[in-house]
Parts: C-alpha cells; structure tokens; sequence
C-alpha cells in the first residue's frame, strides 16, 4: 500500500471516530426528546410500580441528576469501554449482545453475497439471452424487489419447511436454518441489484470499447465477463451503504418471523423501552460497520475501475 | 377433582413433545390416562414455544405470566396449591398459622439441596424473603406477593417463623408461586447482580436445572440429577421424567402454530383464536384449551369523573354493550362472555352472576333518558345542554393485543349505536402511564392473572390504586365493598372466603365499576407424544409430570 493509502485510510478512521461520537450523542438525545419520563420507561406499561419501586429507580440510576451530567458521565463511560447495564433486562449490555451480533452478522453477510451473485447470475444469463429474455428478467426483479421481506418470509416458510419439511423453520442455528432467512433479504436485495447493474451493463455494452472488444472476434459471454460486467458492479458497490441499510432493517423482521436471535429483534424492544444503553450500543454497532463498508469500499473502487487508479495516482 | 380438571386429563391423553430423531408416536388418544397411554418412561426432551420472551430471568423481580410458566419447573415452593384451592406440602412439610393470622411457622425438608449443593434451610427461605422485599431488589409482582410481610425468624435449621402486620389469608397461596421460589445463598451472595441474567447464573432447587439462554430465541433447561422433593400435587415422585426441555420464542402466530403442526416442536402455545377451528380439524396435533385463571378483559369505568360518579351512568355501559355478540364475533365462537369479574376457572367465581346482567339496549337508552340525555346532535351523539355522552379510552401500543384492540373498536361501535361516544387515542407507554396515574380517562381496559380471588382486593380496594401500583383503575372507594375485601382477607376459612369473594362480584356488578368482557382461553398445539400433561392451579402446564413416547 502507497502512504497516500495509508493517509486516506487514516483520515477515514478519524472521520469514523467523528460518526461514532456523533451517533452516540444523537441516540442519547433522541431517546431523551422523546416524551415520557425515563423511570416510566424502565419500569414498563404493566402499571405496577409502587411510588417506592419508581424513586428506587430513580436513584439507580441516577436519572435525578441534570441531563447534561448523565450525558457525560455515559460518554465517559463509554470510553472506559463499559457500555453499561440494560434499564429493561437488568444485565450487562455484552452479555444481552453476546449471543445476538453474530447470528446477525452471519444472516448479513450471507444475504449480501447471496443477494450479490443472484444480481450477477441473472444479469449474466440475460445479458446473453436476446430481448424478450430481458424483458421478462426485468419484470421478474420487479416484483421480487416488491415483494416484503415479511412476506416472502412467510411463503417461503410454508413451502420448504411446512409443506415440504426441507429446511428447519424456527429458531434453527447452523447451515440449514440460515438458507430460508437469507434468501427471504437476499431475493428482493439480488432484484434491485440486478436492475442497477443490467443498467450499466447495457451502457457499456454500446460503449465503443465494446464494439472493439466484438471486433477482435469475442463472443458476447466472454464480453460480459471480462469486460462489461465491471462496469456493471460499480453501481453495485456505490449501493453498499444502501445495502447494509435494508438488511439491518431487514433482520428485525425475518428475525422475528424464523425466531432467530439477532441484534435487529433486541434493538427494536430497546427503543420502545428507551433501554439508551441498549439502543446506544446497537447504534454504535451499526455505525462501526458504516465506517468500515465504506472504507472498504473506497479502496476497492480503484481495484474495480481502472480508471480511478490511474486518477488518484496523479 | 372438579370437572374442569377431568376435561384437563380427557384431553392430556394426547399430549405430546417432539424427540430428537423420533418420527412419530404410535400411542393413540386414550380417554384414560393409565389404560391406554401406558406407563409413564423416562427420557426425550420437549420443544415447546412461547410467542413473548420474558424481559428478565429473575422470578423474585418480574412480573410476567411467562416467566413462572418457564421457571415453574426450576424454582420450587414451599407449599403446592391445587386447583381448588388447598394446601399440600412441598419444600415445606407441614405449617402452622396463628390463631390472629400474623404468625406461619414452616417445618422444612430436610433433604433438599440447591442445584450448587448448598443445602436448603430455614436460613434460605429468611433471606430469599428478605431479599424480595429489599428495595434494591425492585421486586415488581414477588414484594406484593409477600404483602404485609415484617420478618423471618429462623426457629432451627429447617424451622422458619414468617411473621406479618396485619392478617392475609392468601399469605399460602403467595409462597406457593414460582415467584416466591429460592435462589441459592452461594448466588445470593456470589453474583447478586446476574440473577436477572438466566441461565447457568440461576440455581435453585427444582427438578429441572436451567442450563442455557439465548436471550429473546430460546432458554434450554436440564434434569436435575437427585431430585427427590417433588410437590404433594404431583402424581409421581422421583425423578423428572424429561430428559430436559426447551423453549423457544416465537413471536409470529403462523410460525409457532406451523411448526407444532408439522412436527418441529412438540408445544406450542398462545394459539390464537382465529386458528382454532382450522386446528380442530388437523390430526398432527391435539388443541388443548382452557380459561386463563383471573380477572378477564375488563372496561373499567373511571368513578372519579362527574359522568361516571353516578352509578347509572356506568349502568349504561354495563347494559348497552352487547358483549356476548362481540365475543362471539370475533372469536368465531372460541371464547365466551364474561359473567363476572372473575373467569369461571378462577376459585370462588359465582356461576349465578351472569344471569343477573346482560345486553339490555332499551334499559341502557332509558337509564340515558334518566340522566338528561335526551338530545342529539348532528352525528347522532346523545346531549345534555349540548354536551355530548362522551367517553376518552386511552391505550397503550406495547400492553395491547390485536385481539383486544379489536374488542374496543367494537365497544366503541356498539355505544354508537346507542348514542355514547367512544375516544380511542393510541399513546405510547410513557404518556399513557402518565395520563393513566393522573385519572386523565373515562375507560380503562385491563385484564389481570391470577389463580387466586385475592386479585380482587387488587382490583377494587382503595389501597391499590394506581398511583399505588394497583389495579384500581376504576378509583372505586366503596366502604361495603372494603369491608366484604378486608374479610375475606382474615378469612382462611375457604368456604367463607369463598362466600366473601362471591358478594364482591355482585358489588361489582351492581354498581357497575367495570364491564368484564370475554373469557380468554389458553389453548396449546400439542404433538402426539406428550403424555401425562396437565395445569396447575396457575394455568401452566406442569412439566414435571410430563413423559414423552415414541422416542
């Protein structure tokens, strides 16, 4: 790596440092903007809590004191590492978490290269079929891009573990139990992927290079793969932030639906109960993952497109 | 046993778990659980599946139903209840009560060891209680359990002195729950902050061990090897029967039912009403119903608003709602109207009750016409001086089900038909606890568990308003009704409790401080290998009776 690399990374990660602090101080005061008080929250909608119960709260944590002191004492805490104690479960936020992050990144990362290579293997196949293929291709994503994760869920649910008991359907760790989950985010997430990307396909397929690349005699799958579909997965990668966004927003729900543990069924009972320790630290999770896509990203953009190499070497 | 209890084995002849590597049980649906279902074989494991999670695993602070469901089997008690209400031994062998109600004296097992190997003694009973009424335990249902709880004395190492400040005869039914159960003196001591946590850090006594938990997918518990203090009202001693069990949180009806129905599980629970006629039909699995004990889903009426201070305007409601019709629309016919405040599997419910009430719309629009409301404006609202009958109902998102959120909509409906106006406001919890602590609503609707009558006192005695942590959300103040509630609270006499607790209903009634809607049921989607199951007196099947075949 050239130390131009090395600086762009660096400014990356101090910017990165920027977000968290900023993504810790818009949780914190996001959750207090919302109205209702704090010891309500914690002690939950069921109504019985004893005025004695509610002042013990109070004292616990430390929710008579001025925002203001609560925010820095949780910063500070924060920097010790010590991302705190749930309000609404009474244990460790790591030990809630421990069990969740990874199943969670499992189904992401799954989903993601699933959702990826169904884009490129359909672009692929159609680019090779004539028009009324694409056609049919491109009305095809649509709906699949249309579909609810939710719903896809739930139909694929009662096909292949219901009707036909193929793949477990609840709560199944391993292998088997993550091919349901991840087509339910990958399927809708591969259909919009496919339509950007056959997109930019096209354009490069009347790009000039292509005619030249025709002209020394290529046939047209060997175009595609070797040529055009670069160009294709540019818009792609750019999309990743996007990416990341819907299956965050995605394993709240097909969580749910296949009982799998994850941080998205966790952060959703978090904020209805103001658990700030929770939401923070989920919040925080994300925006670490942010930082890093996109560093990733952007040393990746030169690896892809030639031409940027070229750019940032001058 | 009564007849419900018989219905119970009726159907339990078919219960069933799902066994690791076993496909199907060839044991029939026997009508008589010693004829056809044979003897009873240790070994499997059981999946069964709960739509919620509980929020925390310590039993001496939470409040949920799940919660005792789950842990029921790892924490035991000191006495056990039977459904009608009396008092076999348990971890106690035998117990005295005072002749002014304030002393229990409990005679210990002497044989009972924490899963930790701690022995248990009279010194773990004094400081579980101690902790559970300790304010830095905030303890949320246990303390109140405890009620008017002074101290424990230990008498000798397995004799132990519970002592009160004011009689409260359901004092046995209290430490007969899972939430009066006992942690360790070794976790008490070594970890008092993880006892919320589950898993390896909760140790107890019960038959079963709690192993493992993810939280909010699945908590995994295990045979407690040794295990020789089974409850009176078990039907075998000796070990558990299971090998262990399972239970995993499935929030999604359709996925929980489906999985019992195709064989994944071998429970499922919570199933909703709406797919219990298709469930009837299914041979995969056996649907086991029945009244959830307690207070039903009640329209409390606020007695401290002007309208609602006289009677006959809180008369109105009670007799212009046709709730028999709702309920049997809604629910296609699954569940049946309430007849009083208490659900018919609640001890003490009075059968005659819901002869006495009912739908009567031309009763409802003359009680309107008595009370000045003769006018009617523009949207067919009934007036007085141009003021509407109008009545602010608000609820929270997060303690609302779909199926109550239906129930008030029709409410709502049914009341336009007469003339009263419904204002349904969804609040988040936060400003609906507020406006619900400052009396800011004419209706309220809650519905409140518990095997116990006692529940009344909760529900209609002054102390328990809500600003109290009550569930007096109707604000009654009523000295007749106080006196019937301080008496039967003396009375450890079941049958007069029992006659105390009926006249509470009728007050309830006649003065209209609430309507009480329909009788929900908990119905579970059982597989055809689980045998010998049955409820306790709280409505929980009781796993440690619970054998599975087929294996």
């Amino acid at each position: 790596m050239t130390a131009a690399v090395l600086r762009h990374v660096g400014r990356r990660l101090a910017a990165g440092v920027l977000v968290l602090w900023g993504a810790a101080t818009l949780t914190f005061v996001a959750l207090h903007l919302v109205p209702g008080d704090q010891a309500d929250a914690i002690l939950g909608p069921s109504l019985t809590a004893t005025p004695q119960l509610r002042a013990q709260v109070i004292a616990d944590y430390g929710l008579d004191r001025p925002v203001v002191v609560q925010y820095l004492d949780y910063l500070g805490s924060l920097l010790t590492g010590d991302l705190g104690r749930s309000y609404q479960r009474d244990m460790p936020v790591e030990r809630l978490l421990a069990d969740q992050v990874l199943p969670t990144m499992q189904l992401a990362v799954s989903a993601a290269l699933a959702g990826l290579a169904i884009a490129v293997i359909a672009v692929v196949v159609t680019a090779a079929s004539g028009r009324v293929g694409r056609t049919a291709a491109t009305v095809l994503e649509l709906v699949v891009a249309s579909v609810p994760n939710f719903w896809l869920g739930l139909v694929l649910l009662t096909l292949f573990s219901f009707r036909f008991p193929i793949f477990p359907s609840i709560g199944a760790s391993g292998g088997l139990g993550l091919v349901l989950p991840t087509l339910t985010l990958a399927l809708p997430l591969g259909a919009t992927l496919a339509q950007v990307m056959r997109q930019e396909l096209e354009r490069a397929d009347r790009a000039p290079f292509a005619l030249s690349v025709r002209a020394r005699g290529a046939g047209e799958l060997r175009l595609v793969l070797a040529h055009t579909l670069r160009h294709a997965v540019t818009p792609a990668v750019t999309l990743s932030a996007w990416i990341v966004g819907s299956l965050i927003g995605g394993t709240v729900l097909v969580e749910n639906i296949f009982a799998r543990p994850g941080i998205g069924r966790l952060l959703v009972g978090a904020v209805m109960s103001k658990d700030i320790p929770v939401v923070t630290t989920v919040v925080l999770l994300s925006a670490v993952t942010f930082v890093l896509i996109n560093t990733v990203v952007d040393l990746l953009y030169p690896v892809i497109d030639p031409r940027l190499r070229a750019e940032r070497a001058r | 046993m009564d007849t419900r209890r018989r219905f119970l084995s009726l159907s339990a002849g078919s219960f069933v778990a799902l066994f690791a590597g076993s496909a199907v049980s060839a044991c029939g649906t026997g009508e008589d659980q010693a004829g056809n279902d044979g003897t009873p074989r240790p070994g499997g494991r059981l999946v069964f599946a709960e739509p919620t999670s509980p929020i925390g695993w310590d039993p001496q602070v939470g409040t949920e139903d799940v919660l005792g469901l789950i842990l029921r089997p790892v924490f035991d008690s000191l006495v056990s209840e039977t459904p009608d209400g009396r008092y076999l031994p348990w971890l106690a062998t035998s117990w005295t009560v005072s002749d002014d109600g304030l002393t229990y004296t409990f005679v210990l097992r002497e044989d009972v060891t924490f899963s930790d190997g701690t022995p248990f003694d009279a010194n773990a009973v004094k400081v579980n209680f101690d902790r559970v009424v300790a304010p830095e335990t905030k303890s949320r249902y246990a303390k109140s359990l405890l009620g008017p709880y002074k101290a424990s004395t230990v008498l000798d190492s397995h004799r132990v002195e519970v002592t009160l400040s004011r009689p409260y005869s359901q004092f046995l039914h209290a430490v007969s729950r899972p939430y009066l159960g006992f942690h360790s003196p070794r976790a008490l001591a070594e970890h008092p902050d993880s006892l919320g946590s589950g898993g390896q850090f909760t140790v107890s006594t019960g038959p079963y061990v709690f192993t493992s938990v993810v939280q909010g997918q699945q908590a995994v518990f295990t045979r407690r090897e040794g295990y020789n203090w089974g409850p009176g009202t078990a039907r075998h001693t000796g070990r558990p029967y299971l090998d262990g069990y399972t239970v995993q949180f499935v929030i999604d009806d359709q996925s929980r039912v489906a999985a019992a129905t195709s064989g994944q599980i071998g429970i499922a629970d919570q199933v909703p009403a709406a797919q219990l006629a298709g469930l009837r039909r299914q041979t995969s699995v056996t649907l086991i119903s029945r009244d959830v004990p307690g207070s039903p889903y009640t329209y409390y009426l606020n007695t401290r608003r002007p309208l609602f201070r006289n009677a006959d305007a809180r008369r109105v409601i009670l007799y212009g709602v046709d709730v028999a019709s709702i309920t049997g629309g809604l629910f296609q016919g699954q569940y049946q109207r309430a007849g009083s405040i208490l659900s018919p599997s609640t001890r003490s419910y009075d059968d005659r009750l819901a002869s006495s009430w009912g739908y009567d719309r031309a009763r409802a629009e003359r009680l309107l016409d008595s009370l000045g409301y003769t006018g009617r404006d523009g949207d067919g609202y009934r007036t007085k001086d141009g003021a509407r009958f109008s009545l602010q109902f608000p609820f929270a998102t997060a303690n609302t089900t779909s199926e109550r959120r239906n129930y008030d909509t029709a409410f709502q409906a049914e009341l336009k038909k007469i003339g009263v106006e419904v204002v349904l406001t969804e609040l988040d919890a936060p400003t609906y606890i507020k406006r619900t602590l400052a009396g800011d609503y004419d209706v309220s609707g809650l519905a409140w568990g518990g095997s116990d009558p006692s529940i009344l006192g909760n529900l209609f005695s002054a102390r328990s308003l809500v600003t109290q942590g009550g569930g007096n959300k109707a604000w009654v103040d009523d000295p007749e009704l106080e006196a019937l509630l301080d008496e039967a609270s003396r009375t450890i006499d079941l049958n007069k409790q029992n006659d105390l607790y009926r006249r509470v209903q009728a007050r309830v009634i006649d003065q209209a401080y609430g309507l009480p809607t329909y009788v929900a049921k908990r119905s579970l989607a059982v597989r055809p290998t689980v045998h010998g199951l049955e409820f306790d007196s709280a409505g929980w099947p009781f796993l440690y009776d619970v054998w599975a075949s087929g294996a």
